[in-house]
Parts: C-alpha cells; structure tokens; sequence
C-alpha cells in the first residue's frame, strides 16, 4: 500500500469502528452499484443481487482505496448479509494493516 | 487393444531442472515458492510463486541454441530433450511418421507479448518490432520446435484447455499410439506464465494467495502460480519391449468431460465423470487405485469440489484413497500441471511412497478424504490418478500403474 492509503488506513481502525464500516460501506454500494440506503446489515447478498463476481469487485475497490490485497477466502465465501461482509472486511484490514 | 507404456519422463520447473531435481523437492517436501523476480512491477500486491528463475536456464547447454524462442517454447525443448534421452530412443528411431508431438499449453508466448506490445504502446519511439515476434507467440511453437529437433514428421500440434492442457495433451497422445496411429508420442505441457501484466490479471480474480497454497487445508485462501514444462514418451508398450526399452510405467487410462456449465465455477458432476471415464478406459475398479495426485488449487472451491467428486467417483472406496496436492511445492504450472503431477504420479509409484501436501493446518469439514499432509507417506502404490480441472469447465483425469 502507498503511505498515504496507509495513514488513511490507520486513522480509521484508529478512529470509531463506525467510521471504517462507513468507509467499507460506500465501497460496496460503488462496486455493487447498489444505492446506499438498501445496504443494511441483515440484506442478503442474494437479496441485493449481488453475485460472487461483485464480491470481487468490492474486494478489487478495497484494495484501490486502502492498498489492501484480500483473496477470497473461507470468511469471505461464508457471509450471507451487509452486515456480515462489513465484519470480515473490516477485520481483516485490521489484520493486514497489523501485519505491514 | 494395444497397450501404452510410458518410457521416458523430462520437466524443468522451480523446483529444478529434471525429474530427480523435481521430485526430491516434491517427496522431500521443499517449496520452491519464493518471492517473485520482475523486470519491472506494476502495482502488484502478490510477490510470491514458484518461479523458474533466470540463471537456472542460462547454465544449460545448447543455451544459445534455444535463447530465441519464448520462454515456454524453451521450457518444453528442455523437458523434451531429458524425456527423448531416457526413452533410449534412437535419433532414426524417434524421427519420422510414426512419432507425434502433442503438447499442452494454457497460455503461450506470454513473455514475448508483454514485452513487444509493451514497447510498441508506450515508448514514445518505440524499437523495430521483432519480425520472429509471431512464431514466438504462436501457441503450436512449442510442438514445431520439439519435432524439428528430433525430426519427428508425424501428428503435432498444440492443445489449450487452461490447467487441464498438459493431462489431455497425454491422454490424447496416448490415445493415438492405442489406436495404432503412431508407434509413440512425445506429449506433456508447457507454459511460462508468471509475467507482469498477467500475473495482476490474476491477482485480480482473487485466486491468488498472498502467503502460501494451501490444498484441502482449513484456513486456505488460493493458489499459488507456477510454471515449467513436462514431457513425457508414451510408446506402444510391443513396440518398447521390441526395441529393449526400460517401461517406467505404464498408461493405464484417460478420462476427459466438460461440465457445460459455468466458465469459473468447478462442477463436482463434470470432473467424477472424467474420472470415472478413465476408470472405464483402463478398465479397472475404483478399489483398486490406491494414490491420487489432485488437482487441489488450495482454493476454497476447487478442493471442495473435488472432494466431492472423488467422492462420487469412487463411493465408499474414496476413503482408502491417499490423496496430495503436489502444488505448494511446484505452483500451480497451468498448461503444464498435468503433466509435471503425471510425473510426480509415476514416481511416487516407483518410490513407493506417496509425496506430501505442504502448508497444511488441519483438516476442513468440506475436504474430508485422507490427505498426505505436511510429510510423505510409504506406502503400497500399484495404481495411482493424476487430476486436472481447468476454467472452462474442463475436466481430464489420468491413471498410470506399475509395469
């Protein structure tokens, strides 16, 4: 990642955890070009349509925002809703910002 | 029916070049994953694959015969070159008619795309395109290169089916010396993939693991690229013993299906039905393989599929199967997967001994066959399956035994 998505990076895992998954939030309605307002925690991706193709935009649009590259794992394939995918992106962010 | 034996076996991968170099790292568990050696990046998150490096390849002989062709052209002569040695075949014998050439390859001159097209996009003069640029590029290189320099005059040519490439490139070689054809084949696969610009197309399919491949394991996130050639001789086994060949091997079947399905997504029915047809083919029962070498990516998917699909080849017999993914040692080698895991395949049944899956933590509900994790296992091997699914839905599966 680039200093700068660092910083940004750092200031919201340090900042209220509301912030970064407003942060993760507004990814995922650009990637799955879904309106904000129907991103909420217990829609199913299904519901919202999104397929796992979006999955991979969403994870392609973090790593353009925070430098932060996510493969598709277990946690990932697992989630069904909103709130569920914000809670593993968000941690594991956390733990790729730990580990650089 | 006439049968098949294999009498020669070459490859060149991270791991080395040549078999011995091969499958010491493959039995003896050493990875040749390690950090990923570019000319120049772009914005690459994943530095890490098996990669054949460059000082490997500028000690062997004849270099500066070879030089000119794309990597995976070079590749495919330098496994080739091993494989003609060990079959003991005569240079009359091997040229002519009565040999083909069938290779398997994913990709093709990828280094020499990037690089030319590089050039002529983005420098502002940009250098004199190579006129060689196209027979560089041209998938069937490969086949053409390797029966110039053994004048073989019969069948050549190159079969693409991404990651299964290399095990239909031997099945249907094979299939061609049973059907009296040809007296042999010179088959395998090649491909020297691990390129900038195509190595972030990957990264950005999410496939990739950032820090290690992990087949069947919990906690896997992805594979890991690799790249290489194997070849293999496959002779009719009459013909061989005529001509007082050793037999390493011999080829007991091939199995090929397509899932019709979704050009990602592996369908478990699509690949049980490839190894059920090289079941069929060999004219065997599921009882009686003993040794699996998956295809076993280490992506969620693919080894959950897979599962499955042993599982629905072989019904209650799946569990006295020993099954490893050789590619945290070796990478994934795409095009030429197939053949590099045949290989491992033949000599974990001349050793006796099945290779094992490195990296792994502990086992996954959804993958719960018996794997040979983290150290080789001796044991009894009389028959064992090597397993190749590419995108696409692909499916091509083959089955080698004891001579």
């Amino acid at each position: 990642m680039t200093m700068e998505q660092d910083k940004k990076l750092a200031a919201l895992l340090a900042a209220k955890s509301a912030d970064l998954e407003a942060s993760i939030l507004e990814v995922i309605a650009r990637e799955g070009m879904i309106s904000a307002d129907k991103l909420t925690a217990d829609a199913t991706l299904e519901s919202l349509g999104l397929s796992s193709l979006d999955v991979v935009h969403i994870l392609l649009g973090i790593e353009d925002k925070y430098g932060v590259y996510l493969p598709l794992d277990e946690s990932l394939e697992k989630t069904k809703n909103i709130g569920e995918l914000i809670m593993v992106l968000s941690s594991q962010l956390a733990e790729k910002s730990r580990a650089s | 029916m006439p049968t098949v034996s294999i009498t020669g076996m070459g490859c060149i991968s991270a791991c080395g070049v040549g078999v011995e170099a091969f499958w010491k790292a493959v039995r003896g568990g050493i990875s040749a994953v390690g950090p990923t050696i570019f000319p120049r990046w772009f914005n690459h998150k994943v530095r890490i694959s098996a990669q054949i490096k460059p000082d490997v390849l500028e000690s062997l002989p004849d270099r500066e015969q070879i030089a000119k062709f794309d990597l995976f052209t070079q590749f495919g002569l330098i496994a080739a070159r091993e494989a003609v040695a060990q079959s003991g075949l005569r240079s009359d014998e091997v040229a002519g008619p009565r040999t083909a050439v069938i290779i398997g390859s994913g990709v093709g001159g990828q280094w020499t795309q990037e690089e030319s097209l590089l050039s002529l996009y983005l420098d502002p003069q940009p250098t004199r395109m190579d006129p060689m640029t196209i027979p560089r590029i041209m998938m069937s290189a490969v086949a053409s290169h390797i029966s110039m320099a053994y004048g073989v005059t019969g069948p050549t040519f190159v079969g693409s089916s991404a990651c299964a490439s290399a095990a239909q490139a031997i099945g249907v070689g094979a299939t061609m010396v049973r059907s009296g054809l040809v007296d042999r084949a010179i088959v395998g696969g090649t491909d020297a993939a691990i390129a900038p610009g195509i190595s972030r197309a990957w990264e950005t399919m999410r496939v990739l693991s950032p820090d290690a491949c992990r087949p069947f394991s919990r906690s896997r996130n992805g594979m890991v690229l690799g790249e290489g050639a194997g070849v293999i001789i496959v002779e009719s086994t009459e013909v061989a013993r005529a001509r007082g060949a050793t037999i390493i091997a011999d080829f007991l079947g091939y199995g090929t299906s397509s899932d019709a399905n979704d050009i990602l997504r592996c369908d478990p029915v699509g690949a049980s039905a490839a190894m059920k047809a090289a079941l069929a083919d060999a004219r065997i029962d599921p009882r009686d393989v003993n040794y699996v070498n998956a295809h076993g990516t280490g992506t969620l998917l693919n080894d959950i599929s897979e599962t499955e699909a042993l599982r629905i080849a072989f019904g209650a017999d799946a569990d006295h199967l020993a099954i490893s993914s050789t590619k945290p040692t070796h990478g994934h080698a795409l095009g030429a997967t197939g053949a590099l895991e045949l290989i491992a395949s033949v000599m974990s049944i001349r050793d006796q001994c099945a290779p094992p899956t490195l990296n792994w933590l502990g086992r996954d509900p959804k993958c719960d066959l018996d794997i040979v994790a983290n150290e080789a296992r001796p044991m009894n091997i009389d028959i064992a399956l090597s397993n190749s699914f590419a995108f696409g839905g692909i499916n091509a599966c083959l089955l080698v035994g004891k001579p």
